[in-house]
């Protein structure tokens, strides 16, 4: 059976976050990436237990907008043992180069009518996952649209891409089936469009969960007992 | 002969409640907004039945057709002017079963 996970849920407040976590769980998702606010930032441990209790596993994330290159390493370099999950929002496009070859970045954002071309010279160094926050299309659907078109036709071939609600309200929040049904309308066949709300996202925590873990040694090397 | 085209049937309310011919309104108009006047014809789809107590509305439409018709309820943000959410509860390929699914919901 899929276990449904949003990838992008921000709470500024701790209430907020079990506000949004309760609807998550109805909308029948299993588990949630949450942008903690500076507020929640430090008592993410105790957020994660009142999650549990609401029946979602939750994961804390970090989205860099970085104006630069250096900005964007220095950043990576601070942050990576902090975060299951660091998503770079790709305003230039010095960035989306770094962001899309640097192992250290989970997925990209591309922002709906971004200021760069994105085409062959990124499709043939992106090694990372590309997101898709459904909150762009609610916010401008032409533009969104535009962009989503362009990302899954240059570089949908090549990577995994992931649809995530990147919601900060209970009203932004939307069930797995309609997330997917944005790359369903964009070409995908059904079962992999539900993979990138499911399989993944599961994937890439998989993958962190053991990289943050304590026997974690170096890339393939896992200490065992 | 020609084949029958399969049909979906889908029930959706809304977060807030809404009354169910303003939800079916906001659908319909959404879908024509993304996939225009061709898309909502070849879409086949139909308001089958409200329910106004319980704020529900069953729609119908073409099976091909089911993943952009999700996809124009997800986009639906506004009813009367109140910002609000649909939430889609069930889809089914008969009547039968949805009817079944809004006696198990008051249970």
């Amino acid at each position: 059976m899929r276990r449904f996970i949003d990838f992008w849920i921000k709470a500024e407040t701790a209430d907020k976050a079990v506000a949004l976590l309760k609807v998550v769980r109805k909308l029948g998702f299993a588990g949630a990436v949450v942008e903690p606010g500076e507020s929640i930032a430090d008592d993410f441990e105790e957020l994660k237990a009142r999650a549990r209790e609401c029946g979602v596993s939750i994961y804390r994330k970090l989205v860099l907008k970085p104006d630069g290159r250096r900005d964007l390493l220095k950043s990576l370099r601070e942050n990576r043992g902090k975060f299951e999950i660091i998503t770079v929002l790709c305003e230039n496009l010095e960035t989306a180069l770094v962001a899309a070859r640097d192992s250290r970045v989970d997925t990209l954002i591309i922002p709906p009518r971004p200021r760069f071309r994105f085409d062959k010279g990124v499709a043939a160094l992106i090694k990372n996952r590309v997101e898709l926050p459904f909150t762009y299309f609610l916010e401008d659907g032409e533009a969104f649209l535009e962009t989503a078109l362009k990302v899954v036709e240059v570089l949908g071939r090549k990577i995994e891409i992931i649809v995530s609600s990147g919601a900060s309200d209970e009203l932004d929040l939307r069930g797995p089936r309609e997330l997917a049904s944005l790359l369903e309308v964009l070409g995908y066949d059904q079962q992999e469009a539900l993979n990138s709300v499911s399989k993944v996202p599961e994937k890439v925590l998989e993958t962190n969960l053991i990289k943050l873990s304590k026997n974690y040694v170096a890339r393939g090397v896992i200490k065992l007992g | 002969m020609a084949k029958r085209r399969k049909k979906r049937y889908i029930l959706l309310t809304s977060e807030p409640q809404k009354n169910p011919d303003h939800i079916a309104k906001a659908v319909l108009t959404s879908y024509k907004k993304l996939f225009g006047i061709f898309g909502l014809a070849s879409a086949d789809l139909r308001v089958i039945r409200n329910y106004p107590d319980k704020g529900m509305t069953i729609l119908r439409c073409a099976l091909d057709h089911v993943p952009r018709l999700l996809l124009a309820a997800a986009f639906v943000k506004r009813i009367d002017s109140e910002p609000v959410a649909l939430r889609v509860i069930t889809i089914s390929g008969t009547v039968k079963k949805i009817k079944e699914k809004i006696r198990s919901l008051q249970s």
